[in-house]
């Protein structure tokens, strides 16, 4: 059973679907009908735009010591230790002067202190 | 179903599906068509499918209420990633004629179920127990949204509380 006001309400909310009625799109259900995936494509331009952001922030923040030189190179180590007098060296102190050379070294190559 | 046989289905409820996808998309009309759209390639290539439980009507409202809401759920994610915290409001309808403005406005300051239910039942002429299998909720639920929707919808409208 419907009142008069429930009556009211269906003839405006017919007049509104008869406005409706005339906006309907076509019908179409060919998959290209519509441009998809728009909203998409800028949540991943988003995503890609912070993930950049993010490794190039980390990679300046992050990076340890990056106003310090670069450690010597091996041959220039090797150098190094081969100017030693050889009976200053016990066997094996080579290698490990190779190894661990202090960075200094690198910078001093002509005059190295302990020579 | 067939394919042929959804196809002619859908073609024959696309009129009030629009309708149906216009107010889940709170009146805007590209994202119902887009619903619209979105909704009859899932009903076509099987991944909502019809298993006969309720009329064929009512169970693609309540599929389009449900591609409806999740395009509003990554269109609320895309403007968070964007940093759009304020959701551009739709704009009018073109040639909008008073009256239909009053109602569609009135109706926009409903709570979303009082609104479904309403424009289930009057818009779409579904019973109130169809309204509920529409909408996934028990029938003295949507009893209750229908009874006070109606209230508050003759309230915004201008013509006081319901008897």
């Amino acid at each position: 059973m419907t009142s008069d006001r429930d009556d009211d309400l269906r003839a405006r909310f017919a007049a509104l679907r008869a406005a409706d009625a005339r906006r309907v799109p076509q019908f179409d259900v060919r998959p290209s009908a519509y441009p998809r995936g728009r909203g998409w494509a800028w949540t991943g331009g988003a995503v890609a735009l912070a993930a950049v952001l993010a490794v190039s922030f980390a990679w300046r923040v992050g990076k340890p010591g990056r106003d310090i030189p670069a450690p010597a190179a091996p041959e220039v180590m090797l150098h190094v230790a081969d100017e030693m007098p050889s009976d200053f060296l016990l066997e094996g102190e080579a290698a490990d002067i190779r190894r661990d050379a202090p960075v200094f070294a690198v910078e001093t190559n002509d005059e190295v202190p302990f020579l | 179903m067939e394919r042929a046989e959804l196809e002619r289905e859908l073609r024959a409820h696309h009129a009030a599906c629009f309708g149906w996808a216009l107010s889940c998309c709170r009146d805007d009309p590209q994202a119902a068509e887009d619903v619209l759209h979105e909704t009859c390639l899932r009903v076509l290539d099987g991944r909502a499918r019809f298993r006969g439980e309720s009329a064929f009507r009512t169970w693609l409202f309540g599929v389009i209420r449900q591609v409806a809401s999740g395009m509003r759920r990554r269109a609320a994610l895309r403007s968070l990633l964007l940093l759009r915290m304020d959701a551009p409001e739709p704009a009018p309808l073109p040639n909008e004629a008073p009256a239909e403005a009053t109602l569609r406005a009135a109706l926009r300051r409903l709570p979303t179920r009082q609104r479904e239910v309403l424009m289930l039942v009057f818009y779409q002429d579904l019973s109130i127990a169809e309204a509920a299998q529409a909408l996934g909720i028990a029938l003295g639920t949507a009893r209750a949204h229908y009874e006070r929707g109606k209230a508050a919808l003759r309230v915004a409208l201008g013509g006081g509380a319901a008897p």
